[in-house]
């Protein structure tokens, strides 16, 4: 993804600042108070990755700079929406509960500013209801090349004969608040709401997740990977679980046997999993109020593991 | 200052040149791969820029990664004796042999003699036997994992060849090569059967099966890969993968490549050292003839074939950014420079003749086993 090469004020520039934003999109003439601002994720069977903390410790970084509402919305209708089997969805929903008990565990012991929200709660609002209306009177043929880009190319015809529910809702969400924090690939939900309602949403995206462990040859194997990452918020996206640190389910022996292995360069023209892990612990050591720096493992452990009394796993 | 600017113009074409031939028919540059491959993976070829570009490259690549076997197929036109410029190719294939390499070497004697290259067949068998085949051992090719043969000495090459023609249209061989370098039959039959025949063999079950493969070429050899990928998946074989290699220049145009049928611009492994040394004196460079210009504006090294030469063989990284550095600047003269190139190039090439006549052991290199699968 090129990055975005927006904005110039003041708030661009602690954007630019902050290590972990890697481009944006969309005016950032931001002219009332208070902003509402979110991170959106949906939940699979295998448990929250660590760089879920990433976009929670962001969120709260710039609630306190905009004097914002930030809210994490956590999508559990549409954690189910895709997965048929009953077994498959009971996973899902238990995930559902550890993921909303682990988030709250995260804002109590990094005392972040944000505010959980279900999307089920969300979809009963009238002011939700109403502009979900609006956007399905919307010509789906204007949208559909950038809702067809967050789709899997298997599930294309699937998602077609659904007119790209699922897409639309994600794009409604994002419409209902002024900025969100999200991945890269949401370019495209961001960019199919701009043609829906210009100027509305100003969208900051993350560096891209990429998976630990593995070598130089599979980022050159895997250029859709490289240019967009896995999916934060989901451990088995691509398949990859075994190659993430998930909260509460991998080892700090695996952890670190995980940083150990994985490509790391010095170049910037590469991905840097192992330097993005390090921004996470490093987030994680400011709001913990820990002076000093350390190493990635040694913060990985004193910063995350321990607070979050993770090191019994 | 005429002269200067002269020079800079060639620096630009060239640079012009190997940027649109690197990401054109499908190829892409090798900017990625570079900021991606490890230290102790980076070959010199790849480091000093030799490899322009490449066709999917990347699952070769995963190979290496995981220390599995790949194959290397290149082909040599065994019409005279090796030159530098060949020798550019021997070594891309040794560093791919440390990587994981199987290397296939057919000697293309039939190529020779269709293209007029050699008067007989007879001539370009012996230069395969005579010349080029101890010249290879002598690069230090690993016997068990190098496989040499020459073409019409090799007898169940052309049934195969044969049975590829039913997997190729005419009409896709003359788009790919021109009706130009197709006038006789024997060159429709080589370029359209036979070529793809030495570059689809390591895939056969006698060769352990389907299998990633991978061709360095010169830029001009691109649609031989192109017509091979398209055969190999309607045979369903693995397509194979392309490395694309810069010229080593001719010595007297950085715009020419170095050929071996015309000596004056090519330096041969067979050269004594007085005879490279004239050669070196004579050559191009990327200089201005006037010392106190020399001094003002400095050098073109890009548009040097003196300085091409150690840009291919100077052992030390180092060095050859210092000399860069200092060409450039003028602090450099451009006798030093010929100078420096002149041993560094006499070393390579008097070490290659004391192998050469040390080179024993021809026939473990010598390929044998026959194909038997697609000729029933």
């Amino acid at each position: 993804m090129k990055r975005q090469k927006v904005i110039t004020n003041e708030f661009a520039r602690f954007l630019r600042e902050s290590g972990g934003v890697y481009g944006a999109l969309g005016d950032f003439k931001l002219n009332h108070k208070p902003i509402r601002l979110f991170y959106g994720e949906t939940v699979d069977e295998f448990g929250m990755p660590i760089d879920c903390l990433k976009y929670y410790f962001t969120l709260s970084n710039l609630q306190k700079k905009l004097s914002a509402v930030a809210t994490v919305v956590v999508a559990d209708t549409a954690s189910f929406m895709n997965d048929s089997t009953v077994q498959k969805r009971e996973h899902i929903r238990s995930s559902l509960n550890s993921r909303i008990e682990l988030l709250n565990k995260i804002i109590a012991v990094y005392r972040l500013p944000i505010k959980i929200r279900l999307m089920s709660e969300q979809f009963m609002t009238d002011e939700y209801k109403k502009l979900r209306a609006e956007i399905a009177k919307v010509d789906l043929k204007v949208i559909e090349p950038l809702l067809s880009k967050t789709i899997l190319p298997n599930k294309l015809a699937e998602e077609r004969k659904k007119k790209f529910g699922y897409a639309l809702d994600a794009v409604a969400t994002g419409l209902l608040f002024d900025m969100k924090i999200g991945p890269p690939r949401e370019r495209f939900y961001d960019e199919a709401g701009e043609k829906i309602m210009p100027g509305k949403l100003k969208s900051i995206y993350l560096t891209p997740t990429q998976p630990l462990g593995k070598n130089f040859a599979f980022f050159l194997t895997h250029p859709e990977i490289e240019e967009y990452g896995v999916t934060p918020y989901k451990a088995g996206s691509n398949k990859l679980q075994d190659f993430r640190i998930i909260l509460g389910e991998t080892s700090f022996i695996r952890a670190k046997e995980l940083l150990e292995t994985s490509f790391e360069s010095e170049n910037p023209d590469t991905v840097h999993p192992v330097k993005d892990i390090h921004a996470i612990t490093e987030m994680a050591r400011e709001f913990l109020g820990v002076k000093i720096s350390k190493d990635t493992l040694s913060q990985l452990r004193e910063c995350i593991y321990t607070p979050l009394g993770l090191e019994g796993i | 200052m005429n002269e200067y600017q002269e020079k800079i113009a060639i620096k630009k074409r060239l640079a012009i040149y190997y940027r649109d031939q690197s990401v054109k028919n499908g190829l892409t540059d090798m900017r990625r791969i570079k900021a991606y491959l490890p230290d102790d993976l980076m070959f010199r070829q790849l480091k000093r820029d030799l490899v322009i570009a490449h066709l999917d490259f990347e699952p070769i690549l995963e190979l290496i990664a995981d220390k599995k076997e790949f194959v290397v197929v290149s082909g040599l036109n065994p019409s005279s004796t090796l030159h530098l410029g060949h020798q550019i190719l021997f070594d891309l294939l040794l560093s791919l042999q440390k990587l994981g390499g199987r290397i296939y070497i057919p000697l293309t004697n039939d190529e020779s003699y269709i293209d007029g290259k050699v008067q007989t067949m007879g001539e370009s068998k012996r230069v395969a036997y005579e010349e080029i085949l101890p010249s290879i051992i002598a690069f230090g090719f690993d016997p068990k994992r190098t496989h040499i043969y020459v073409d019409t000495e090799y007898p169940t090459l052309y049934p195969f060849a044969m049975r590829l023609s039913k997997y190729v249209s005419m009409a896709e061989v003359e788009s790919l090569f021109g009706k130009e370098s197709l006038v006789t039959p024997g060159q429709i039959f080589y370029r359209g059967c036979v070529q793809l025949a030495e570059i689809l063999m390591p895939q056969l079950p006698e060769f352990g099966g389907p299998k990633h493969t991978l061709i360095p070429v010169g830029i001009d050899q691109h649609p031989y890969i192109l017509l091979a990928r398209d055969v190999a998946k309607r045979m369903g074989m693995v397509p194979p993968s392309e490395l694309v290699m810069r010229f080593l220049p001719s010595l007297k145009d950085p715009e020419q490549k170095m050929s071996g049928s015309k000596p004056e611009t090519a330096i041969y492994l067979s050269d004594t050292s007085e005879v490279i040394g004239k050669k070196i004196a004579s050559a191009f460079t990327g200089a201005v003839s006037s010392l106190e210009e020399h001094r003002k504006f400095g050098a073109v090294p890009e548009a040097c074939s003196v300085f091409a030469l150690l840009s291919a063989y100077l052992e030390s990284d180092r060095e050859l950014q210092d000399l860069y550095s200092r060409y450039t600047k003028g602090e450099l003269l451009t006798k030093e420079l010929k100078e420096i190139a002149k041993r560094c190039i006499t070393s390579v090439v008097f070490s290659h003749q004391q192998k050469k006549i040390a080179a024993q052991d021809k026939e473990v290199y010598l390929l044998t086993r026959p194909i038997q699968s697609y000729l029933d």
